[in-house]
Order: structure tokens, then sequence, then C-alpha cells
């Protein structure tokens, strides 16, 4: 072929391209006139034609841009793509041409950004799949995400994206050339992280966060593109190009190692590059900038502390000594927490994260420094309402989530109001304990209870030293309240409270009406009402909630917290009646103030109903529960996480109603919904499989609740945050166990658990009491009755005290007393006991309950140790009834109680 | 004086020199359109995310677009600027495809370093090495063909456009183009085998 002379070769197949297929064999013969290799020559090219433009169209596709040729050919021409015009094209690349661009209709006037994606990205599998998910990204609205307008098909088949169009730079060059300081870095970075949080409520994981997908607009506000063209390509099953795609949108530089290494991406993935995307930031380098230039896959370890970097290079946002100083303290920690190689232990959600920097940026300890330092005190935390009576034992359970939302808020509630404490001070405070942390050796704070404590004793010695906090009283107060705090974490309520009592004399006292001394006479009444004297906590929050609500109005979120307060510690002494009214107003205020949609209206309406429900109004309970749950689904979704909490607390209503079926379908999905946006390991998650595993076990499906529950142990146990939990978990555990007749496994449950919770909990914990008093009845079932008795006698009198006598819990303990006495013989005292826990458990349970039922069936017992065996048939009659309409005639229970009358007959 | 500059000063004493002076002001132009492509696709890269790679395309329009800005009189280089651009873009693209190539062979995970991973994927590199060679050798028998794809394929210029940059009619870069095209398809087929 060497030898063939080009220019001919132009010509004639240019002319014989210019023919019909049909007529060029002719025309060829003609023109070659005998010349044989030419003829052979021209024959294969044209052979080759259509293959080799093809080739080209797809090599300029990736190399100039994908564009086709055609829309070239007129360059600034405007082309016509869908309902929509091309203004003009603004950036090209393998994956196809993105124009600015505008409706030709003028349905809206706004210009857009348009991406077309490339002709090798038609597949019928992406079409389908974009079809099938465009709905659904559509639907996604943050003021942080770049909108996904619109999409469709062009008439040649090829799919393009329409999404609004984003001025602006990538975060990090944003940054660098503003030069940014530390703290509008972070600002700018919780919006990204809010942005983030919202899309994995909304079961979105972006998989590819990183600074050129992050911009920041002509307005200074933080615009996540494209997330949506990578969800929709990421699911595409690997094909040809789209594999290649596929590997493009993972960006090895900001991968997490799970992601490097093949493993399932969850939202933890995200928090990984968030992580990378703040180190990047704060630095100016990416983690493990030197490892990967090395050549070594980062996949097991830390990168070096964003401090050493800014110290050894210069780097990061802003020169000087502060910000290092700033970056060493708290932001080192918080980074690391996220980049951490296992994606468990990185912090359990993009918002959590972001409430660590909050909280960095107020001053506050922060989370990710807990967890190395006194990550022991995390274990004291408890979160819920303290003491709780509630009408049953599931529903202490159920409404667990409940009572956390309730506690988060005013959290955030309580954490407003502090932002009056000015900035110097905060920082100050933090600088002071910081450094008295970190003074601690970690290996032995990690070790022992005892640690914390030593930190705590040594700032309680410091600060009255302390030079540096003389002649500022706020600034000590501040201090005081902090360690208070940390002491009542560790449930050390006796030494927090000299803390909180100068500090509040520092502040002026009681008497003082200055927002910082109210925070602290608020602080006070909490801790008292810990500490058992009610009247005195009673006293102060009332006085609170008066003076704000003079100085700042009932509406004021201060006032509302100061209502809240109350709330809780008239619901920590049973005076439940007391609390409906003040739930009632808390909701008339914020339907008022901030509308029947507004997402805390909606969580004070669940309130209520929480309240309700433990006032054992479940209809009444149930009906709002409904009516929020339906909101939600309505504006949130199926699967947000305050929806699913909305059904975890139905289904606890439906259980007390006896619908045991509809609770289990509720919280299987409850369960599938935490499992998918959380993460099985979530504490949320795993207490709703605890819910389930307990429902299971109440509908005698005792198979299916012991591997429940074992798994809701399993997930719980790698918690340290959640040793309540895991430990409530076990004593369900073991009842499961126990209603198997496994008694010597149970036992050994038992014990187990009530060892932990004595230690973990207390010895006169409503949960240590509740594993001994299942104890007790194990060894009563077991005919160990000395046993039984003398653990009953060691608990009874504390449960009445802790739990109350209407509590499920002392239920239990008297009717397993009472069976002891049938066993003794002592058929009056058992009488006596069955009667007083039918009474007490018709009260707050209801005269079908489990609890009750139970009682009454030792209560047959005793009659026919009296020889009342008439009642006795009478009584057991009733109690088949019972059991048969609250569970059904199938349950184990229910069968059990019909041998019972076999007997008495 | 700036790289900007010195092009813009390097044109116009294209449009002056005589034929054999051409080839001299050509040789020092070259490595500064070459840098100033370069300079210009780092920071383009920043402009659009999801772009992965941005086209030569824009990079060549844009270099002009800075060229003319720079010398605000009419700016009557157009024609040459694109067709130097267009090889510059070639030699871009083929150094960052032995780049990709060398990483390769060093066996190292290291990502590319912003500016060299940019233009082309790790994946078309080798294509592209061997439609370099190719081209090579289809320049060696009629330059004027291989000017034809480097302007078509490397610069992304349009059949007009590159008839423009190349001073003949449209219908003549379709012809040289099909042709081209077709044999460097060929080339590349056979050396696949």
């Amino acid at each position: 072929m060497g030898d063939v002379d080009l220019g001919r070769l132009e010509e004639l197949l240019a002319e014989a391209l210019g023919r019909r297929p049909g007529e060029r064999a002719g025309y060829l013969d003609d023109a070659c006139a005998g010349d044989e290799e030419l003829r052979r020559e021209l024959d294969e090219l044209l052979a080759l034609n259509e293959d080799a433009a093809e080739f080209f169209d797809r090599l300029s596709g990736e190399i100039a841009g994908a564009a086709p040729l055609e829309i070239e050919s007129a360059t600034g021409a405007q082309i016509r793509i869908g309902p929509y015009q091309t203004i003009a094209a603004i950036g090209r690349g393998g994956m196809g041409a993105v124009y600015r661009a505008e409706r030709v209709d003028g349905a809206f006037d706004q210009e857009v950004a348009l991406k077309l994606l490339h002709r090798d990205m038609d597949t019928p599998e992406l079409r389908a799949r974009f079809l099938a998910e465009r709905q659904l990204l559509a639907g996604l609205s943050h003021p942080n995400i770049a909108r996904l307008l619109d999409g469709g098909v062009t008439d040649e088949g090829r799919p393009y994206f329409v999404m609004e169009l984003v001025e602006g730079r990538p975060i990090t060059q944003y940054c660098s050339e503003n030069r940014v300081g530390v703290d509008e870095i972070l600002r700018l970075f919780l919006e990204v992280v809010d942005a983030v949080s919202y899309l994995h409520r909304n079961l979105v994981v972006h998989r590819d966060l990183k600074p050129s997908n992050i911009f920041v607009a002509g307005n200074g506000r933080v615009k996540l593109l494209d997330f949506g063209i990578a969800k929709v390509l990421a699911d595409v099953p690997d094909a040809g190009m789209l594999t290649r795609t596929g590997q493009q949108l993972m960006t090895p530089e900001y991968a997490a190692p799970e992601q490097l290494l093949g493993q399932p991406v969850t939202t933890a993935t995200d928090v990984y590059a968030l992580g990378a995307l703040l180190y990047e930031l704060l630095t100016g380098r990416r983690p493990h900038e030197d490892r990967d230039a090395a050549g070594r896959t980062p996949t097991q370890e830390l990168p070096p502390t964003p401090s050493s970097i800014v110290r050894s290079n210069g780097l990061g946002p802003a020169s000087g000594g502060i910000v290092s100083g700033r970056i060493e303290h708290d932001l080192d920690a918080i980074c690391l927490k996220a980049l951490r190689p296992d994606p468990e232990a990185r912090y359990p959600s993009a918002e959590q994260l972001g409430q660590d920097i909050e909280r960095h940026l107020e001053g506050q300890p922060v989370r990710a420094r807990a967890a190395t330092v006194g990550y022991r005190a995390r274990l004291f935390v408890r979160r819920h309402r303290g003491g709780v009576i509630i009408a049953a034992a599931l529903a202490v359970l159920l409404v667990l989530g409940l009572g956390r939302e309730i506690s988060l808020r005013n959290e955030a509630e309580r954490a407003r109001g502090e932002a009056e404490l000015e900035a110097a001070k905060a920082v100050a405070v933090s600088r002071f304990l910081g450094d008295l942390l970190s003074s601690v050796d970690p290996k032995k704070a990690q070790g022992e209870e005892v640690a914390v404590a030593d930190v705590l004793e040594q700032a309680s010695v410091r600060i009255a030293e302390s030079a540096e906090l003389a002649g500022q009283p706020g600034v000590e107060a501040a201090v005081r309240r902090t360690i208070a705090d940390t002491y009542t974490s560790l449930g050390r309520y006796d030494d927090a409270r000299g803390h909180l009592e100068r500090a509040l004399e520092l502040y002026g006292g009681t008497e003082s009406s200055d927002p910082d001394a109210l925070a602290a006479t608020a602080e006070l009444g909490v801790l008292y009402q810990r500490l058992g004297m009610i009247d005195e906590a009673e006293a102060l929050i009332r006085r609170v909630l008066e003076i704000r609500t003079a100085t700042l109005g009932e509406d004021h979120p201060a006032s509302l917290t100061s209502l809240n307060q109350l709330a809780d510690l008239l619901f920590s002494q049973g005076r439940i009646d007391e609390v409906e009214p003040l739930d009632r107003k808390t909701l008339e205020i914020r339907r008022r103030v901030l509308g029947e949609d507004h997402p805390d209206t909606q969580r004070s309406l669940n309130g209520l109903a929480a309240t309700l429900h433990n006032r054992g109004r479940y209809d009444e309970a149930a009906r709002l529960f409904q009516e929020g749950l339906d909101y939600r689904r309505r504006t949130l979704g199926d699967n947000h996480p305050d929806t699913l909490l909305l059904a975890n607390n139905l289904a606890a209503a439906y259980l007390e109603l006896g619908r045991h079926a509809e609770a289990e379908v509720l919280l299987r999905e409850v369960v599938a919904g935490r499992t998918r946006v959380l993460g099985e390991s979530h504490d949320q998650t795993a207490m709703s499989i605890h819910n389930l595993g307990v429902t299971l076990a109440q509908l005698g499906r005792y198979d299916e609740a012991e591997a429940t529950l074992r798994r809701a142990v399993g997930l719980r146990e790698n918690n340290p945050g959640d040793r309540r939990g895991w430990l409530f978990s076990m004593s369900y555990l073991a009842d499961v166990v126990r209603a198997q007749a496994r008694y010597r496994d149970a036992e050994a449950l038992y014990r187990e658990t009530r060892e932990l919770q004595r230690e973990f909990c207390g010895v006169e914990d409503g949960d240590t009491l509740k594993t001994v008093s299942g104890l007790a009845e194990l060894y009563s079932l077991e005919g160990n009755l000395d046993a039984a008795e003398a653990l009953l006698d060691e608990i009874l009198e504390t449960q009445l005290r802790v739990r109350g006598e209407e509590h499920p819990d002392t239920l239990q303990s008297l009717t397993t007393l009472a069976h002891v006495r049938n066993a003794q013989g002592r058929f009056e005292e058992a009488l006596d006991l069955c009667e007083r826990a039918m009474e007490a458990g018709t009260r707050s349970l209801g005269a079908g309950h489990t609890a009750v039922l139970q009682a009454a069936t030792e209560k047959v017992a005793a009659f026919k140790g009296l020889g009342r065996g008439g009642e006795a048939r009478a009584l057991a009659d009733e109690i088949v009834a019972g059991y048969s309409k609250t569970l059904g005639d199938d349950h184990p229970s229910t069968i059990e109680a019909q041998k019972l009358i076999e007997n008495t007959r | 004086m700036s790289d900007v500059g010195e092009i813009t000063r390097l044109l116009e004493r294209l449009d002056r020199e005589p034929g054999d002076g051409r080839d001299a002001v050509l040789q020092e132009l070259m490595p500064l359109v070459y840098g100033e492509l370069k300079v210009l696709a780092r920071a383009n890269r920043y402009r659009w995310s999801g772009v992965e790679s941005l086209g030569t395309t824009s990079l060549v329009h844009e270099a002009y677009l800075k060229l003319a800005d720079q010398d605000r009189s009419e700016f009557s280089n157009r024609r040459q600027f694109y067709a130097l651009a267009s090889k510059a873009m070639r030699s871009i693209l083929i150094d960052n495809a032995r780049w990709h190539g060398r990483q390769k062979r060093g066996g190292g995970r290291r990502p590319a370093a912003l500016e060299e991973s940019m233009l082309v994927s790790a994946e078309r590199s080798e294509e592209l090495l061997a439609l370099d060679a190719a081209l090579s050798h289809l320049e060696e028998r009629e330059p004027r063909l291989a000017r034809i794809v480097e302007c078509r394929c490397f610069g992304g210029l349009t059949v007009d456009e590159t008839a423009e940059a190349l001073d003949v009619s449209s219908a003549t870069v379709k012809r040289g183009w099909s042709l081209a095209r077709t044999w460097l398809y060929r080339a590349l087929k056979s050396a696949a085998v």
C-alpha cells in the first residue's frame, strides 16, 4: 500500500463516497482503469469508512469535547435540545458537553446549565435508570444543592440533564484566593455538611464529594453540583464505556478506604469525604498527599494531623499561631475522627460531624476529643429523662427515642441561649479545659473512669488557684459550669453541685436576672432534680420560667426551654396530669409562632401525644401519632428519620392497644428505614431492632424474638456511648430465653447483665432492678423459692420507690413474690399481693394488659389454695378471655391460660 | 514580557516574515503556545465541575481570545494561531498520554497531579500514542493531511475552522479528512492485531 499516490487516493475516495453505495463499484472500475493495487486500496478504505468515522467521532468526543461534529459545525450557533436552546458551550468532557441554555417556550426565564451526555452513554440500562431516578432527584430541594431541574432524551436518543446554573469557583480555590479565615471556612463547610445531611435523609449517598463538585457561588453560598448524575450513573451496571465512567466518578484522591478496597459505599463514605474536604481547606493539602505520592495505599492509617501540616509547611487558611493553635485543639480531632479508616469509627452521620463543628465554634468541648481523651465520660451520658415513670415496660423503650428528640432540641435551644456568652469567654473556657484534658495521658484516661474524675479534680483545684481566671468571674463561672456539666454526665451530682452553686454566686445569685445567671439557675434546678431535691428544683425552674416569660415573652426559645424543663420535672415525678397542659401550651405557642407545618410544631404535637400515651390515653395518643406520621410521610417522605420516629411511637401505642400485628409492620419499616439511612450500627437503628425483638416476644414468636434481640445486643455492644441500651437489650434477651424454658442460659445472662448494670447504671437504677426482678422470676419458676424471695426482698422496696407501684417491672416483682407465697402455702399473703398488683396494673395499663393477667393467674392459684374453687374458675375464664383478646388465640400465653382452666376444674 | 505578549509579537512577525524566516518563528512560538495552553487547561479545570477533562476545543478558543484581548488592535493572526494551537495541543495530549504510560510501567498508584491527569484518561492513552505514531507516518508522506488531522482531532476545530486555519477550502478539508481518518484507522487496526 505504501506506493499508492495519496493525492489520487484522496480524490477517488471522495468521489466514491459522494455516490450511492450501489454505484461505487462501477465508478471505481472505470476510475482505476486496471490499477489493481489502487483498486484494492480503495475497496479496503471504503469498507472501513464508517467505522473510521465513528472511531474519530468518539475520539474527538473524548479529547476535544463530547459534542458531536454536527453540533460543533457552527461554533456559537444555538442548538435545540428538547425544549431548551443553548446559548453557549461552557465546558466539555468525557461524559458530555455542558451548555448555558434557556427554555425556548419561556416557561421560566432563568438560564440553566444543560449537560448533554455523550452518545456512548446511551445504553438501555442507563436510560431506564435515568428515567426512574429523574423524578426522585428532581424532588430534592436544598439551598446548598444545585437543583436538577429537568432531564430528557433527545431525538437522537442522547440523555440530557438540566441543572441550576451556578457561577462560582470550587470551594478550595475560593478559600485560597480570598485568604478565607478559619471561622469562615467552617461556616462554608457547615453548609456542605448541611447539604450532605439532607441527601442522606433522602437516602442519597453522594459518593464523589470533592472540591471540584462543591462551588462557592457569587453570593458566597455553597452549592453542591452534579450529585444526581453521579448517582444515576453509578447505579448503572457496568458495561463498556460506563465501567470507565464509574471509575472516573470515584476520584482516588478523595476516595474513602472502603471505596479503594471495593467495599460497600454508605453514608460513612461521605463522612470520610467531608473529613478530607475539611482537611484540605484547613491545610491546603489532601490527607495522605505525601503517602499517595509515595505510592502506598493509605487504607489502614490516619493521615498526619492538620496542625502538624500547618506547622511544618506554613500552609493553611491564614497564617499565624492562632490558627495553628485552634486547629491543634479541636479541629485535628474532628478531621481525624471523620477520616478513620474503619467506617464504623467515624462520626455516625454527617449531621453529627456538623454538630461537633458547631460545638467548636461555640467554645464547647467537642465529641471527637471526648472520644480520645475522656471517652469514658460518654458512657455515662444519659440523654433520656432520668427516672421516668412510664406505663409499660415496652413504652419505656419505645418512647426513649422520643425523649431523645426532645432533649436534643432542648440542647439546641440551650445552645442558642448560651451563644450570648461572648466568644472570648467561650474560647478562654474551652482553652482552659482543653489544656487540662490534654495534660492527661490518654492511655490512662482510656483505662479507667478514675482518670476522668482525676481530670475534674485537678480542674477543681486548678480553678481555685488559677491566675488566669482571677478577676474574670464570668470566665470562672463558665468553667465551673462546664465542670459541673461533666460531673453530671458521670453521675456525680454531689460534686457537680458545689461548682454550679459557686458559679451562680459569681453571677450574682438566684436573684439576678442576668441571662447567664438564669441559665446557671436553670442548670442548678435540673441538678437538684437529679439529687432528689424536687421541691428546690421545682422552685428554681419555675422562677427562671417566670423571669424569662416576663422579660423575654412566653414565645422566646429560652422561655420554651424552661417550660420543657418544668415538664420534664413533673414528668419524672409522675405528675403527668400536670405535664399535659404544659405540652398543650408549648404546642399552642409553636403553632402560633412557627405555624402548623414547622418541624418544631410537629415535634410538640408528638410530645403531647407521648404524654397522652403515658397517661394511658392510648387511643388519643395513637390518633395524634398517626396524624404526625401522615404529615411527615407527606412532607418528609417515608424514610426520613423523623417519619421513622413517629412510626416507632405509633407502634408503641398500637402495642398498648393490643394491635400487635400492626405494630410489627411499623417496626419492621422503622428498622429497614433506619438501617438504610443511618446504618445498622447507629444507636437508633439498634434501638428499633430491640423494639422489634420485644414485640415479637409479645407475639409469642420467641425464636424470632431471640434472634432479633441477639442482633440488637451485638450492635449495641460495639457502641460505647450506648451501654445502657446494650444492657437493656441483654436483660430482655434473658427474658426471652427464660420464656423458652432454657433456664440455665437465662440465669447466666441475667447474672452477667446484673453485674454490668450495677457497674454502669447503679445498683438502684430501674433497669438494674428490672433484671434482678427477672432473675427472681426465673428462680421462682425453677422452684428455688428461697433464692427468689431473697432477691425480691432486696429490690422490691427500692423498686416501689424508684419505679412506683404501677410500673410493669414492679408488677412483675409483686406477681413473682405472690408466686413464691403460693408455693410456700402462704395463700392469704399471695392473695393480697395479687390484688395489689392487679389494682395498680389496671389503673395504669388497663385490665387486659398481660402484666395484670399474670397477676390474676397467681390469684387463681391463691383462690385454689384457699379452697375458693368457684372464684378460681370464674377468674380463670376471665383470664383466658383477656389473653385471647390481647394476644390472640394462638399465643402461647393464651394456650397456657387454657390449661389453667382445665386445672381449676 | 509575559508569554502572551511574546506570542502576540511572534505571531505578528510570522505575518511579515518571508517563507524561510517563518520556520524559525514557528520554532520559537511552539513552546510558548504549548505553555499557554497548559496554563489555560489548568485554570479551566476549575471552572465547571463534573467535566472531568475539559475539551481541547474550548482551550484553543480561549487561548485565542486571550491573545486577541492582549492585542487590542484587529488581531489578524487567528488563522496561524489555530493551526499552531492544534499542533501544540497534539503535543500536550501526547505528552499527557506518555505520562500515563510511565505511571503504568512504574506500577505506582499515585494519582496524577491535577494538571497532568486532566486531558487524557489513562484508558485512552495507548490509543492516543498509537494514533500519534500512525499520524507521524502519514505526516512523512503527506504533511497537509497531518495538519488537517491535528486541527480536526486535537484542536477540536470544525471543518470550516480547519479550512480557515489551513487556508484551503472546506471541500478540501472534507476530502482530506475522509482519507486521513480511514487511512489512520486502518493503520491502528493493523497495529493492534
